[in-house]
């Protein structure tokens, strides 16, 4: 039981950093009103792209870099259409999407026979012979890639950056109101742009962290998804970095655990009372698959709750995401 | 120094909303071409291969027809919601359901093909507006965006087939992800052109929803409420029953199109089945957005591009992801076309050396 | 009050495509002066502000701030130079605090990198170094100055306001403060407020002077948009007055009554003179009592309003836009919810009732917006003129949707009522015909229903002068058919050349009655604009006169048919929200 759940928490961290690059990217991308749907097709990108550079050179870092700048050639295209052309954002981000799978795909072909050695797992350096020590989360926590501890540290930089400063509070105020951020002098095409950049970078790094050290590979459509479910997040964690972390252990564990539950005997024993009514229900709502609708479900019910509280609480959806900002000239 | 100026057109010269469409499917061919070559094809031989040997091949024609089936009442699902100026983003789902519940009736259902066939048409309608039903409810009792609902709905239903052809609906006989094959009674025959009978079905589809939008009086509300739907309101129009109504239409068309897929061409419901015709149907539905017509001609086109570039990909050992990459390129194309519908672009060649552009005087 | 002006604005002239906005205006404002600018709707007051602010560039003419010839190319620049403009529809973010909001776009670095903090750890050579400054005004976040700052400058003029609160969390009133706080927090010399009072009550109204008559005694000068006479008289030292987009002059208001004021504003002419015949009133059509209603911003803008039209009556409303014309035109049309009141069309209970039913019900509606609510522009003419008929039963083939017939009704209409610019019903879309004609095609489609009751809400702006002529007609003729007519009109000739029985609207209640004979101009100008009508120079800001119109004496509707140029009001250009 304790290995299994030690290495239960080993797959959540791991699953989770995916979730955490990619969700802070999108997360910030979203506060400054612009919806990214291409996070999918970003991070093949950066999943190939790093993983032909790690191949290539030999350095991990430096096709963790290649692959940030990926995401964000990607998310230049996206920037173009949505800021500058006014496009709808929609359609551009699930054009993104295609464009970066079927690009993937078609020059991948070639890398997919080939394997490296991802990020070596570590442990932070001094205290981490100690920490790992932990009962249970000691092993899962402080053994693991670079990425997985840069993808933590994100986490409160990111909030650092939105709440406490200036550059921050000015992205937040064009996602809630952009005329009124214009009037107060801010510009708001290049902070748009801005923020699309950093999230096609962040997806990109998360793409990268998928072909350098979660797997060591490179697959057609590796993400299998995980793009759609880190824009998911960001709605369920209401755009808050906090939120986004915990939200992405639970995504994360989720995951971890429908992979492993079959595993898992949790049926009770035949001479239980209910068993005959609570076993196939517990079975049901174990199935890998119908847990795969559980961050799906979770997310509408998030949103449908967020949006239809009191005003007060609406103030949680950037009040200008989605809404194509165009300066009223004379 | 350039300079460039943009000025909102007044009124969109008609040679434009005509000449985008081919204009964006040629330099989606030619960036596409570009690919082409990096791999060492020659795009010139591709592209015959891909367009003209499929068409002169009576095999490829019909293969065309087959894969425009599905194609084209998923682009119906797309467009008809987009009339009304909503966006049905759910179609891919809303597809799936319908090929679920079709399915099940014609694996579980005793009944003779002519009324099992009709049964199994009707259960995946009503399954694909069930699930296109949910973001137009949200987004009607509760403001919830749809865009998002109906997204998130997509991978829900794909998870749910999923789990189904590996669990309750699973062939008994092995231990594949798919169910039984389907009887031939619960296998849509073959009608016309050596197709299956999905094809009359995307037809028919196709003339009432040209009929409906074109020359009803709920067509000419969901235009009205499509073009301003602040004038349609105060005209008396219901808005909230038309985004209703234009969605769970919408579903039922995705539905069909599921249904047709499977019991037409596939036979079986396999996981994974459908290679994202709910995605294609967005640029479908976007070229053919003036009217359904233009939809079930580019529902061809694209069936071309898929049948033709699957050729394509086996005689020049090409991934057949070139497809894909044509797709998007199509709709990059296509929304970069509509800025250039609604804006005139002078680019000035400055010869001043001071670039001071002073309004007063 | 310096001699010298702190101010001039000289001869500014803008125009947007078929107005003059600005018509060659001279505006000067001395150091620590209150002055107002005073004005109808559409004569160029907002537009003129939003060039001193930045926000448009004048077509020709200068601006000069202390003798200095400014340029202004974005507001930045207005605030570079000393300028600050409290807008009437507030910038504000309800998501961050007060701090946050005066503060935004100022980039105020960390306390410890502040180069004034005595304090900070940080020696000063790093402090000042020019890289870690501008490293520490994007990447960092001090608010703890700017709220000390900030709470100084609230009580220093009296505002009663929490920094560190959510501007969510606050009161209209207090967010108006705010918006005077930002500007206040950049040092601004020039304070510009757009209709200060649109949305406070007459208590708030009466603080916010307070606190204008403190600043201007500290030297900071002040130009106050308003159209409300009450105002201007009881805090400005000196008004200018704009019509049509002209400068009419420029008093102190020490030395002038509200009635003159009135009088500039609105000016004499007579446009038209159309004959009406006397039409007997039939029944009552409308029944209406105590009709509430709140505006976009949820704020009240109807007050227990109560109106009764007739057969055959028009009954024209008076007034300047933003009193409620729109709010109550759009809650008779059924297009806007009423917080109160009962509303009966033909004894048939409307209160709550959806847009259809009105529709059904026989009421016809000419919105003020013809773009937003009367038409689809990317759609055909006969899609336009049949968007209400479609559902009639002659339009009916089977299931299907007659469109030929459709296309035969839009022609009858495109000739009964001389629209111009239609060779093909099905080819023009209704964006390509020209204002007037627009208009006549709307006012056709909702005339020809022959309605019982007809709203029209401001029919002729924006249009041309032979469509006015037009309209008014097609007006007085549903009249003669026994149509309920309730026409909101911004233009007084309009008003009392159509009417039978004339309502003035002010601040969402129906200050004055009087009808076409009995009415004085003066006296209706003084009432739209909320202004006494026997006062004194300066005094209480606002009276309300009693309702019985029993008209003054000096009873003089127009004298010759002077049909000059034409009055046209000036379209909504940018200028009014």
């Amino acid at each position: 039981m304790v290995t299994f759940a030690a290495g239960l928490l080993d797959a959540t961290v791991q699953a989770a950093t995916v979730l955490i690059l990619a969700g802070l990217g999108e997360l910030i991308t979203e506060r400054a009103g612009v919806l990214n749907l291409g996070v999918e097709g970003m991070m093949l990108t950066g999943a190939l792209g790093g993983f032909i550079a790690t191949v290539l050179t030999g350095s991990h870092w430096f096709g963790f870099g290649v692959g940030i700048v990926c995401g964000v050639l990607l998310a230049a295209v996206h920037a173009f259409l949505c800021i500058t052309l006014n496009a709808d954002q929609v359609i551009s981000g699930v054009m993104i999407t295609l464009l970066g799978g079927g690009l993937t795909t078609y020059f991948g072909s070639a890398w997919v026979e080939e394997s490296i050695d991802g990020f070596p797992e570590v442990t932070p350096p001094l205290i981490g012979e100690y920490l790992v020590e932990i009962p249970l989360i000691g092993e899962a926590f402080f053994r693991s890639t670079a990425t997985d501890y840069l993808a933590l540290l994100l986490v409160p930089v990111g909030w650092y950056f939105l709440t406490r400063t200036n550059l921050g509070l000015e992205l937040v105020s064009i996602g809630e109101d952009p005329e009124t951020a214009d009037t107060m002098g801010i510009s708001v095409f290049r902070l748009r742009y801005l923020a699309v950049l950093i999230g096609g970078g962040f997806a990109g790094a998360a793409g990268a962290h998928l072909s350098l050290a979660f797997s060591g590979l490179w697959v057609p459509g590796m993400t299998a998804g995980r793009g759609w479910i880190a824009v998911a997040l960001v709605i369920f964690a209401q755009w808050r970095p906090s939120r986004l972390l915990v939200g992405a252990y639970l995504f994360g564990l989720l995951d971890a655990f429908r992979l492993r539950s079959q595993s898992l005997s949790l049926s009770l024993e035949p001479g239980t009372p209910l068993a005959g009514v609570l076993n196939p229900v517990v079975d049901f709502l174990t199935n890998p698959q119908i847990m795969g609708t559980y961050p799906y479900l979770a997310t509408i019910i998030v949103l449908t709750y967020t949006v239809a509280r009191t005003q007060s609480d609406r103030l949680a959806v950037p009040d200008a995401l989605l809404e194509p900002y165009t300066r009223e000239i004379d | 120094m350039v300079r460039i100026d943009l000025t909102a057109r007044e009124h969109v010269p008609r040679w434009l909303g005509y000449a985008t469409p081919v204009v964006t499917v040629l330099l989606a061919l030619a960036c596409g071409g570009i690919a082409l070559l990096a791999l060492g094809v020659s795009p010139l031989a591709a592209y015959w291969t891909m367009f003209g040997e499929t068409l002169l091949s009576t095999f490829g024609r019909t293969q065309t027809l087959i894969k425009a089936v599905p194609l084209i009442l998923a682009g119906l699902a797309v467009y008809l919601p987009l009339r009304a100026g909503l966006f049905n983003i759910g179609a891919e789902g809303q597809l799936v359901f319908g090929a679920v519940a079709g399915a099940w009736i014609g694996l579980n259902v005793n009944l003779p093909g002519v009324l099992l066939l009709p049964l199994m048409f009707v259960a995946a309608g009503a399954a694909g507006a069930f699930l296109a039903g949910i973001p137009a409810w949200l987004r009607a009792r509760w403001d919830v965006n749809e865009i998002i609902t109906s997204l998130l709905l997509t991978f829900v239903a794909l998870q749910i087939q999923s789990y189904l052809v590996r669990g309750p609906m699973q062939d008994p006989t092995g231990n594949f992800p798919h169910t039984a094959q389907l009887s031939a009674a619960a296998t849509i025959p073959e009608a016309i052109f050596n197709v299956h009978a999905g094809l009359v079905v995307a037809i028919a589809a196709v003339a009432v929803t040209y009929v409906g939008v074109r020359k009803t009086a709920l067509g000419f509300e969901i235009t009205f409420v499509g073009a301003n739907d602040a004038a349609a309101r105060q005209a008396g129009m219901s808005r909230v029953k038309i985004y209703l109504l234009v969605f769970v239409i919408g579903g039922a068309f995705a539905g069909l199109a599921g249904i047709s897929e499977i019991a037409g061409l596939q036979g079986r419901l396999r996981a994974g089945f459908e290679p994202g015709y709910g995605f294609t149907a967005i640029p479908i539905a976007l070229l053919g957005r003036s009217s359904a017509v233009n939809v079930m001609l580019a529902g061809l086109f694209f069936a071309l591009l898929f049948v033709g570039g699957s050729s394509m990909s086996v005689a020049y050992g090409v991934p057949a992801a070139l497809v894909e990459i044509l797709q998007a390129l199509i709709i990059l194309f296509l929304i970069t076309a509509e800025f250039f519908k609604r804006y005139q672009v002078d680019i000035e060649f400055d010869r001043a050396a001071s670039a001071s552009t002073g309004g007063e005087a | 009050m310096a001699d010298h002006a702190f101010l001039r604005m000289e001869d500014i002239y803008k125009e947007f495509p078929g107005v003059v906005a600005n018509d060659h205006i001279d505006l000067t404002v001395a150091g620590g002066e209150i002055h107002g600018l005073l004005g109808e709707n559409g004569a160029g007051k907002s537009t003129l502000m939003k060039a001193l602010y930045g926000l448009y560039t004048p077509d020709s003419g200068e601006i000069y701030l202390r003798g200095d010839r400014l340029e202004l190319a974005s507001p930045q620049d207005a605030i570079d130079a000393g300028i600050g403009m409290v807008h009437q529809h507030f910038k504000l973010i309800p998501r961050l605090t007060v701090a946050e909001n005066v503060v935004l776009g100022q980039r105020e670095p960390a306390a410890a990198f502040r180069a004034d903090n005595g304090d900070s750890r940080l020696p000063e050579t790093i402090r000042t170094n020019r890289v870690v400054q501008s490293l520490a005004k994007t990447f960092s976040l001090g608010l703890t100055a700017p709220e000390q700052r900030i709470q100084a400058l609230a009580d220093q003029y009296g505002f009663d306001i929490d920094v560190s609160a959510r501007v969510a969390d606050l009161d209209v009133g207090q967010q108006q403060r705010v918006e005077i706080l930002k500007a206040l927090y950049r040092d601004v010399d020039l304070l510009i407020l757009d209709e200060p009072t649109a949305v406070l009550s007459p208590t708030e109204a009466d603080r916010l002077f307070e606190s204008l008559s403190r600043l201007a005694d500290e030297g900071l000068s002040i130009i106050f948009i308003t159209h409300k006479l009450g105002e201007v008289t009881a805090i400005a030292d000196r008004v200018t007055v704009l019509r049509e987009g002209r400068r009419v002059d420029t008093v102190p208001v020490a030395e002038t009554t509200q009635a003159d004021l009135a009088e500039l504003m609105v000016g004499r002419e007579v446009l038209f003179r159309i004959d009406k015949d006397d039409t007997a009133h039939g029944d009552p059509v409308l029944d209406a009592t105590g009709i509430r209603a709140a505006d976009d911003r949820g704020i009240n803008a109807l007050d227990s309003l109560d109106l009764t039209v007739r057969e055959g009556e028009v009954v024209g409303i008076a007034g300047v836009s933003g009193n409620g014309q729109t709010e109550l035109a759009e809650a008779l049309a059924g297009i806007r919810e009423m917080t109160g009141g009962d509303l009966r069309v033909n004894s048939t209970d409307l209160a709550g009732a959806s847009p259809r039913a009105f529709v059904d019900a026989g009421i016809s509606f000419v919105p003020e917006d013809r773009l937003q609510y009367g038409c689809a522009e990317e759609l055909s003419v006969l899609h336009n003129a049949g968007m209400k008929a479609y559902r009639e039963g002659r339009f009916a083939d089977g299931p299907l949707l007659d469109y030929d017939e459709l296309g035969s009704y839009a022609e009858s209409l495109i000739e009964e009522f001389d629209i111009r610019g239609v060779s093909d019903v099905t080819d023009i879309d209704a964006g390509d015909l020209s204002g007037g004609n627009l208009q006549k095609l709307i006012l056709a489609r909702e005339l020809d229903r022959d309605p019982d009751l007809l709203i029209a809400n401001q029919p002729t702006r924006g249009v041309d002068v032979g469509a006015i002529e037009f309209i008014r007609e097609a007006i007085l003729e549903q009249r003669e058919q026994g149509t309920g007519i309730v026409l909101l009109s911004e233009d007084l000739d309009e008003i009392t050349d159509l009417s039978d029985r004339i309502l003035v609207l002010y601040e969402g209640e129906f200050v004055y009655e009087t009808t076409p004979e009995a009415a004085d101009r003066e006296r209706l100008g003084i009432e739209m604009t909320g202004g006494r009508v026997d006062d004194e120079p300066a005094d209480a800001p606002e009276a309300v006169a009693p309702p019985a119109g029993a008209g003054s004496d000096t009873a003089e509707p127009g004298d010759s048919a002077e049909a000059t140029d034409s009055t046209t009001d000036v379209a909504a250009a940018g200028d009014g929200d």
